[in-house]
């Protein structure tokens, strides 16, 4: 702080003139002599207290004034604590992100959740704005998501916040900053800056890249805490198993694991210490209500303290089906598309099918099928997969020079109508997986310069039921897409066998796979699922989850909706109820944040305590201070018990 | 406290006194005669010629035997003509208003020189005695002539409002006390107070004063705003004597003049009935009216 700052707050002290020159003007008065000061009697005390309390108002008034004066004149150089852009005169291209994810409900810093402080934070920021800076909105819950495009109409991102609520997602953070850079990447603005509004706490370890554009402004938010959760209520006939599990920094060791119908304890267990752990609650086999689970005692995050019990029996696996023998000598090990699964660190089980099973009932456990390469489906294997798509299925299939092979009576009904052909000329290795389409995104980039020995073919009318995912370069279908009955269907007109291609090897194939897995959980995936995953949805479906109605998106012809919050939630479809349940990411529960980079704020040229200009607040309290004085003179002066 | 109240002597627009007295007395003198109180008596007087008319009584027929001339006896009176003049110099006489010509002991001052004016420009002795007033007060003994109104004047001049009758009861006793031994019959005494906080003794004092054909003459000097206490708002009141501090405003002024016209009316009948009189002397008033009114009070009281 300058001088000049110090002399302006120095000017101050004259605050206590007013009280001073007052008392100077009661001690002339005290020693008033008077003869006959015996024959005065003394006045009401009434009267004097008035006379006290009007002149005591006059003073708050005026030393108020003078202590308003002093802070008007050091105004241009005070600093605040406020959140603030410290800014040149160029505009600034500004994208908030907002952490959404659980972790954020943990209040640590009293009354207020950490969500609560980042959105605080963010409309500070927002009012630094000047005209001419864009501000966008980003959501670093997962998936990350954008709530306001880049947009120079500062209203339209304070209404934003308003609407922002917080939610028990997972956080990816950096999925959301890499949004937030494509946001501003073609925004005019020279001066672009990304203020990530978060506790770091996404489950990695690994710090914040040095983005000079990066901003994490507030540095009370990143601070480790404790906190266990009930990741799972799993029911039996005879029993309920609990999973929970702890931070670091946390354990549920005494605490009362209680099973709960309503608001009635039907059975209750002390929880063991540990980071991860799992209890057995008795329960009556003829129950049929909804059942709960709660974790008694407090912790940083009270939401993720109870769990819906979900039924046991659903889909828990993905079926591989596929010339095992070839595959096994190809690699030396499980097939390939066996091994890219399970590196994938689903949690589904991952099981090789040698036959397709004659029953549809036989494929319940599986939330999908990867068919590779195969040489067409008899008659039974096809009413079978008709049959699973019809119920929700999710089947991969990928073409190769077997299937172009298919025996007679084979085919690949219901999901083409034509046996493919498999390409194997000169020409064709000269063609590439064209990138940029699709789903896949950034992802599908790897696949470009793939070095295949030929290609499967589809007929023209096959091709055209496929949503068109990747193409080859020529243009022919790579990778598409089709819905049948509640189920859909992926195709790849190449196999996942080494000898073919090199498809296996590139980062592309297991985004392939990722987004296969991801369908088959969204389709046919157990009745709980992750906090902030999409499912899929039919489009008369109507869903109630702990927070009210959630709406439906539809992208790619997929109905889809998303389930952010931590809870039970009732599909209705036509005549028929579903219930799914949503349980906490447990990533999300290691609350560790990352390590921020040093100096970034420095580099962006924005502090915690810029300057702010707040000389017209001041002003303005001046100017009501002097009124007040005004009305109060008046009103004493007309007040006929003072005068 | 006692010193704050002390002030020099706050003459106001009455300096000097010798002048502004000589003016009142002027003032004064209007239907005055020369006092010649010469006549029938005890103690003779000495002689001289007889003149047509004369009362033969008084013829001295042995003067005549002697010296072949026609003598007339003189005889002096009993009947003292000193005028003794009391000041009370006690602090409350310090105090001055705000509409006040000066403050009460200057105007007691003035009125008190043109007294003495009046009575030495009449052949009448003067003496001057002080209530109060520390070691400025310099009493004057009784005597004649311009020298002892100069005297008077000069330890008018001098006086300052000094001593609290609380603290010492017996002030007023002692100042008059020497009155009662040494005036006799016929002599005036004026005493120029505020009877304010005087001891309830000193109205046996001036009983004494006032018994034994002395005429006795108190004027009650006051201030205006003693008189209508002109305060509107809240102010805190000290006594000038004694330590008594009173917060008070305009809200009470019926009830202080209700208590001062009790307390004026207390001392006007105690000394009224022991025959003297009490003369009100505002000290925004005219000192020559003043003045003229306590010689017609105290002719009153003579005759």
């Amino acid at each position: 702080m300058s001088f000049l700052s110090w002399f302006a707050l120095g000017v101050a002290l004259l605050a206590v003139v007013p009280y001073l020159a007052h008392r100077l003007r009661r001690r002339k008065s005290d020693d008033k002599p008077f003869a006959f000061a015996r024959l005065v009697p003394a006045t009401e005390p009434q009267a004097r207290r008035r006379s006290e309390l009007t002149d005591k108002s006059l003073f708050g008034l005026r030393a108020l004034s003078v202590l308003l004066l002093a802070l008007l004149g050091a105004t241009p150089f005070v600093r605040c604590s406020r959140l603030s852009l410290d800014r040149g005169g160029a505009s600034v291209a500004l994208v908030l992100v907002v952490d959404d994810s659980m972790s954020m409900r943990a209040k640590d810093g009293g009354e207020s959740s950490r969500f609560t402080r980042a959105i605080a934070g963010a409309r500070q920021l927002i009012s630094s704005t000047r005209e001419g800076d864009a501000v966008a909105v980003v959501l670093a819950g997962s998936p990350p998501r954008v709530a306001l495009a880049s947009s120079t109409d500062i209203g339209a991102a304070r209404s934003t916040l308003d609407t922002l609520t917080p939610s028990d997602r997972a956080t990816d953070i950096d999925g959301a900053l890499a949004m937030a850079r494509s946001l501003v990447a073609s925004l005019p603005q020279a001066d672009k800056r990304i203020v990530l509004l978060s506790d770091l706490a996404d489950g990695t370890d690994t710090p914040l890249p040095d983005d000079p554009a990066l901003w994490v402004p507030m540095p009370e938010l990143p601070k480790e805490v404790g906190d266990c959760a009930v990741l799972s209520a799993d029911r039996s006939p005879k029993e309920v198993r609990v999973e929970i599990a702890c931070s670091p920094k946390a354990t549920a060791e005494g605490r009362d694991i209680e099973l709960r119908g309503g608001e009635r304890v039907l059975a209750k267990v002390k929880a063991p210490g540990g980071p991860r752990v799992s209890v057995v609650l008795p329960i009556d086999p003829r129950s049929t209500e909804d059942l709960d689970v709660l974790m008694t005692g407090s912790d940083a995050i009270a939401e993720d303290d109870r769990a819906a019990v979900v039924l046991e029996g659903s889909a828990t696996s993905i079926g591989v089906v596929g010339d095992t023998v070839e595959e096994v000598t190809a690699t030396g090990g499980a097939p390939v598309v066996e091994q890219a699964l399970a590196a994938l660190r689903t949690d589904l089980d991952v099981r090789p099918l040698a036959d397709l099973p004659d029953k549809v009932a036989d494929l319940r456990p599986y939330a999908g099928l990867v068919f590779d390469d195969p040489p067409g489906f008899t008659p039974e294997a096809r009413h079978v997969i008709e049959d699973y798509l019809a119920r929700g299925g999710v089947v991969l299939l990928a073409l190769g020079p077997r299937a172009s092979r298919a025996p007679l009576g084979a085919a690949f009904t219901p999901l083409l109508s034509t046996v493919p052909t498999w390409e194997t000329a000169a020409s064709v290795r000269d063609k590439s997986v064209k990138a940029g389409e699709g789903p896949l995104g950034d992802s599908a980039q790897s696949l470009v310069g793939l070095d295949p020995k030929g290609r499967a073919e589809l007929a023209d009318d096959d091709a055209r039921g496929f949503s068109r995912w990747l193409s080859w370069s020529d243009g022919p279908l790579f990778l598409g897409q089709r819905e049948i009955g509640k189920g859909e269907a992926m195709v790849i007109t190449l196999p996942f066998a080494l000898d073919q291609s090199d498809l296996p090897l590139r980062p592309g194939f297991l985004a392939i796979l990722d987004s296969f897995v991801a369908r088959a959980r969204a389709r046919l995936s157990p009745r709980r699922s992750d906090a902030g995953a999409s499912i899929v949805v039919a489009d008369s479906a109507v869903i109630k989850g702990p927070s009210g109605s959630i709406s439906q998106t539809r992208e790619a012809g997929v109905s889809r909706a998303v389930l952010p919050d931590i809870g039970r939630y009732v599909i209705n479809v036509q005549d028929r109820t579903e219930v799914r349940v949503v349980a906490p990411v447990p990533r999300e529960l290691t609350l560790r944040p990352r390590a921020a980079p040093q100096g970034g704020h420095a580099k962006v040229g924005a502090a915690p305590g810029a300057k702010l200009d707040i000389s017209w607040v001041i002003a303005l309290g001046l100017l009501v201070l002097f009124a007040a004085e005004i009305v109060m003179r008046v009103f004493v002066r007309t007040d006929p018990a003072t005068s | 406290m006692t010193k704050e109240i002390h002030r020099t002597l706050d003459w106001g627009q009455l300096a000097p006194l010798r002048l502004r007295a000589k003016m009142v007395a002027e003032g004064v003198y209007a239907g005055a005669h020369r006092s010649a109180r010469k006549g029938a008596g005890v103690e003779f007087g000495g002689h001289r010629e007889y003149t047509p008319g004369d009362d033969l009584r008084w013829l001295d027929r042995r003067s005549m035997m002697l010296h072949d001339r026609l003598l007339i006896r003189q005889f002096e009176t009993e009947t003292d003509r000193a005028l003794r003049v009391v000041v009370d110099a006690t602090a409350s006489m310090g105090y001055r208003g705000t509409r006040a010509k000066t403050s009460k002991i200057a105007w007691a001052a003035l009125i008190a020189a043109a007294l003495a004016k009046v009575a030495t420009s009449s052949g009448d002795p003067i003496g001057l005695t002080f209530i109060g007033g520390g070691k400025t007060a310099r009493p004057v003994p009784v005597g004649s002539g311009r020298e002892a109104f100069e005297r008077v004047a000069s330890s008018l001049e001098q006086i300052d409002a000094v001593g609290d009758p609380k603290l010492d009861p017996d002030l007023v006793e002692r100042a008059l006390g020497g009155i009662v031994r040494a005036a006799r019959r016929g002599s005036i005494v004026v005493v120029l107070s505020d009877l304010c906080d005087l001891p309830s003794r000193a109205l046996d004092a001036l009983a004494a004063v006032s018994s034994r054909g002395r005429v006795l003459v108190v004027g009650e000097v006051l201030d205006p705003d003693e008189l209508d206490f002109p305060f509107d708002e809240a102010v805190r009141l000290k006594a000038m004597e004694g330590e008594l501090v009173v917060e008070t405003d305009g809200q009470v002024r019926e009830r202080y003049l209700a208590a001062l016209a009790e307390h004026r009316d207390k001392w006007k009948r105690a000394i009224t009935s022991r025959g003297a009189e009490v003369v009100t002397l505002r000290t925004d008033g005219d000192p020559s009216h003043s003045v003229r009114e306590i010689i017609d009070r105290a002719s009153r009281v003579r005759a």
